[in-house]
């Protein structure tokens, strides 16, 4: 999967800020025609597409929310660590440092490895990946809070989870990332079968997290609760946007190669 | 309109809307357990949710509940009955107006009568009937009577009914339709009955006829007058108390109106003075409102019909009740002393004198002569006379014979001068048996004298001395009495006191319209100790009152109803009429001893004879049945009790029941679908 994405523009990783010209090579259809160089093609006649080379290294941190919600469904979280492998395996044959925060239980980072490149540390990060169980309460805030003091200014921040709190509770901390110049990648995991409320008959619902339980018929609920699923959705997407950042929503099953190769390409 | 449930015990399975209900509060909540990542999402869709959800279960509650109950109403087969004519007016072609002018239809509404209104109506409907509608009118005040058969010419038949007059008579509706029943005959026709459905029973006894008609496909078309509130204050009852020197007037008043009210009762004696009291009535409840009351009368009242009035403006007909009030008070009494005595107490008057006149010219008026004063005698002036030990009755025989046929009541008392020839003689016309010589009375125990045995009570003369007193008659005890030869008791003979010993006491013979009273014994205590007994006196009282007054003198008093046939009987051979309250005579049918008339108005009949004082009185007054202005019943439900059946439409709701069920149905079907968290 991550030779496949590595024939896509590594420079796409940044949003074009704080980036230095390279060279420039001959116009090819399907080019940004706002990198051509028309100065160029005034005196010499000629299409050619400016090429820019990052400054500095980009060191990317992976956050995985690891709290009990995220294992409500099997599929949730394996998705979720199959992601954040994909994504740390990438930035590593990248040749870029990554580094990995693990969040489980409320107010507390599980796992912490600051970025640094190297097999050796890549394959530290995996195993962590591959170890960590999902558990706890989830606390989305004080997980931001935590890893915002220890990231590098200017570096990348993917974060890998459900987002399932209400975001005016960690949209904030969100704010002190932005101030850092923090490049944010929010990569919000869904059930499908839990976002449509595809159940056959009344349950008792409860959260792995704890709290009360719920009868409900889901027939009767499905429209409305979809309705308020798709208005969530649209609140973490509003909020990781007016930060700067981008957020893919990936469903459990969902093949990740379309959403990686958005994300490399710095498509939302 | 009725409302009816044709199986009201199934409304006992009005318990299932119960149902519903407990299902609600024990609805089953699912158990499976399903973890789920989004739980904060459920719970905010809850919270928004929460209100509406609420507001969701009670409505769909509500018509869960109303399905049961409409099918449980349903199940009970209510059913709607409302009043239905059978024929429309003027469908038959014949048309009967029936026209109440009895007492009860002079009630007022604006002023106007409730005939004059009826009257009104009813010649405006007869004259806007199209032609060839044949009219009739009967009137049901009194005797129905048939007054127009059936007709074309609605000018004159609506004629007849404005010249109808109001009647003080009794309301005979049945009798009515019974006319209408022989005028109709087999063929329908529509019954136009102006009436004010007043007085207990009218309408319920015409159940029968009425069910008749209809069967026969007639219509009955009430036109109900009545007033704005039904009220009515009539006086029922004045009744004289006997008393020695006057008495009191017990008056009864009844009130059929929703409200008290004081009124005045007035009152007025045969001589026409008023004598007023106010009373104060009772509402009428299921009962009428009932005042009595007592008017005192002057110690002298001349007899005859008196009146008790109320002033009610509301049925102003019946305000009038008259009685008979007898003679009261003092009579001129002319004394004939037989044998003055040298003192007073030997003076064979002396008691009767004392016993008359106790007060010093209050009570009876007496004038005392010697025989050869006879000639003061006036039939004008006295009323009673009495003869007390005349040894010979020949001066003054003539003048008494006359004075008793005039009417006069002659007192004759026995003693030492008397001469049994010589009254037997002069007077053997007047005397009740032939005077046998005196004889002695023999005592039964230790005491001289035979003992007087007690009278009775029940006649006219001892009524007074009915509750107390009677008893001291028995203390009464003659030593000696003029003997009678043997006599019959009949309707003018009359044996009043008798000895124990059988000897008889006190005789009386009534000699046309005057009364002989005989006293075999001494009126002094030459004879007797009566003189000396605590009875004395009101005894000569009540003798010179009832001797001298109408209560049990020659005067016939009747009493009877407006519209009911009255009979006064009258000696045969009397040749007499009978004038009404109006002065005018009466057509009266004549028996041998008796004369019948049906009197139309109430008030005071007399009968008399041409030239002489009247010889009976009759107190008229209105039915008093007719005076309950209370409505029992409506013709319509006469109608409805007679043929229910017909004249109902019946409705039956259960359809109705069913089909609101559907709506409701699918309205909870609905709602049950659009379930919310």
């Amino acid at each position: 999967m991550v030779a496949g994405l590595q024939q896509g523009s590594r420079r796409s990783l940044r949003l074009g800020q704080d980036m230095e010209f390279a060279d420039y090579k001959p116009y090819t259809p399907g080019d940004s025609l706002r990198d051509l160089d028309w100065k160029v093609y005034g005196r010499s006649d000629r299409l050619v597409v400016r090429r820019y080379q990052a400054e500095t290294e980009m060191a990317a941190t992976i956050l995985l929310d690891a709290s009990g919600d995220l294992a409500s469904t099997p599929e949730k979280f394996q998705q979720a660590q199959l992601l954040c492998a994909t994504l740390a395996w990438f930035l590593h044959t990248e040749r870029e440092p990554v580094g990995l925060a693990i969040g489980a239980g409320e107010g507390a980072l599980q796992n912490w490895i600051p970025p640094r490149s190297g097999a050796a540390h890549a394959s530290r990060i995996l195993h962590g990946i591959a170890a960590v169980k999902a558990h706890g309460k989830a606390g989305l805030s004080d997980w931001l809070t935590g890893i915002g003091d220890r990231l590098r200014p200017r570096s990348l921040l993917l974060i890998v989870g459900d987002f399932a709190e209400e975001p005016g509770s960690w949209s904030k901390a969100l704010d002190a990332l932005a101030r850092r110049r923090v490049d944010l990648r929010a990569f919000q995991l869904y059930d499908r079968r839990e976002a449509e409320l595809d159940f056959a008959q009344p349950l008792r619902f409860f959260s792995p997290e704890g709290g009360d339980r719920l009868p409900l018929d889901p027939i009767a609920q499905r429209p409305l609760f979809q309705q308020e699923v798709a208005h969530f959705f649209e609140e973490v997407d509003e909020a990781v946007r007016s930060r700067k950042g981008h957020r893919y929503l990936v469903e459990a099953r969902a093949d990740l190669v379309p959403i990686l190769s958005r994300f490399i390409r710095g498509a939302p | 309109m009725t409302f009816s449930l044709l199986a009201p015990a199934v409304l006992a399975l009005g318990l299932l809307a119960l149902g519903p209900i407990f299902a609600h509060l024990t609805r089953r909540q699912p158990t499976e357990m399903q973890p789920f990542g989004l739980m904060f999402l459920l719970e905010r869709m809850k919270r928004r949710v929460e209100r509406r959800r609420r507001l969701h279960d009670l409505l769909l509650l509500l018509l869960r509940i109303l399905v049961v109950l409409l099918l449980v109403a349903a199940a009970t087969r209510p059913e709607l009955r409302m009043p239905e004519s059978a024929v429309s007016f003027g469908g038959t072609g014949r048309v009967v107006v029936l026209l109440d002018n009895s007492l009860s239809m002079d009630q007022r509404k604006d002023s106007s009568s409730l005939l004059s209104l009826a009257r009104a109506d009813a010649a405006a409907t007869l004259r806007a009937l199209p032609e060839g509608v044949q009219v009739a009118l009967i009137t049901a005040g009194g005797v129905p009577a048939l007054v127009s058969g059936l007709g074309l010419d609605h000018e004159l038949t609506a004629a007849l009914v404005e010249e109808q007059p109001q009647t003080a008579l009794g309301t005979d509706l049945r009798g009515a339709f019974q006319i209408a029943r022989e005028l109709l005959g087999e063929e329908p026709g529509e019954i136009l009955v102006y009436t004010d459905e007043a007085g207990p029973g009218t309408l319920e006894r015409c159940a029968e006829d009425l069910a008749w008609l209809q069967e026969r496909g007639s219509a009955i078309l009430p036109r109900i007058f009545a007033p704005a509130v039904r009220r009515n204050i009539v006086p029922i009852a004045a009744e004289y108390g006997d008393g020695m020197e006057g008495g009191t007037v017990a008056v009864k008043l009844l009130n059929y109106g929703p409200d008290a009210r004081e009124v005045a009762a007035t009152v007025a004696l045969p001589d026409g003075s008023p004598i007023t009291v106010f009373l104060e009535l009772p509402a009428a409840g299921e009962q009428p409102g009932l005042a009595e009351g007592r008017i005192t009368v002057p110690r002298q009242v001349a007899g005859g019909v008196a009146t008790l009035s109320v002033e009610d403006p509301d049925l102003p007909l019946d305000n009038h009740y008259y009685f008979h009030l007898p003679r009261i008070g003092a009579s001129r009494v002319l004394v004939v002393d037989g044998e003055p005595g040298s003192t007073p107490t030997t003076s064979e008057v002396y008691f009767l004198e004392r016993a008359l006149a106790p007060f010093q010219g209050a009570g009876v008026a007496v004038d005392v002569v010697a025989p050869s004063g006879i000639s003061t005698l006036d039939p004008q002036r006295h009323r009673v006379a009495f003869v007390a030990n005349v040894g010979d009755p020949g001066l003054v025989a003539g003048a008494l014979v006359n004075f008793v046929r005039e009417g006069g009541g002659l007192f004759l008392s026995m003693g030492r001068n008397i001469s049994p020839a010589r009254y037997n003689s002069t007077l053997g016309s007047i005397l009740p048996a032939e005077l046998l010589p005196a004889e002695r009375l023999l005592s039964s125990d230790d005491l001289p004298g035979a003992r007087l045995a007690l009278p009775d009570s029940n006649h006219a003369l001892f009524r007074p001395f009915e509750r107390s007193g009677i008893e001291g008659f028995g203390r009464v005890r003659l030593w000696s009495a003029i003997g009678l030869s043997p006599y019959n008791e009949s309707n003018t003979v009359t044996t009043l006191l008798r000895a124990t010993s059988g000897q008889p006491a006190l005789v009386s013979l009534q000699v046309g319209n005057g009364r002989v009273v005989l006293w075999t014994s001494s009126i002094d205590r030459d004879w007797s100790n009566l003189p000396l007994q605590s009875i004395y006196v009101p005894f000569i009282q009540r003798l010179t009152s009832w001797m001298g007054g109408d209560v049990g003198g020659a005067v016939e008093r009747s009493s009877g109803e407006a519209g009911s046939p009255l009979r006064i009987p009258v000696r045969r051979n009397t040749e007499a009429e009978v004038t009404g309250p109006d002065g005018h005579f009466q057509e009266v049918s004549r028996e041998l001893d008796a004369l019948s008339f049906t009197p139309t108005q109430p008030g005071a009949y007399a009968l008399v004879a041409a030239g002489g004082p009247p010889l009976a009185w009759a107190a008229v007054n209105v039915p008093l049945a007719e005076t309950d202005v209370r409505s029992s019943t409506s013709l319509q439900q006469a109608q409805l009790s007679s043929l229910p059946d017909r004249l109902q439409r019946k409705i039956s709701l259960t359809p109705y029941l069913l089909a609101a069920v559907l709506p409701v149905l699918l309205g909870a079907a609905l709602l049950g679908g659009r379930r919310v968290a």
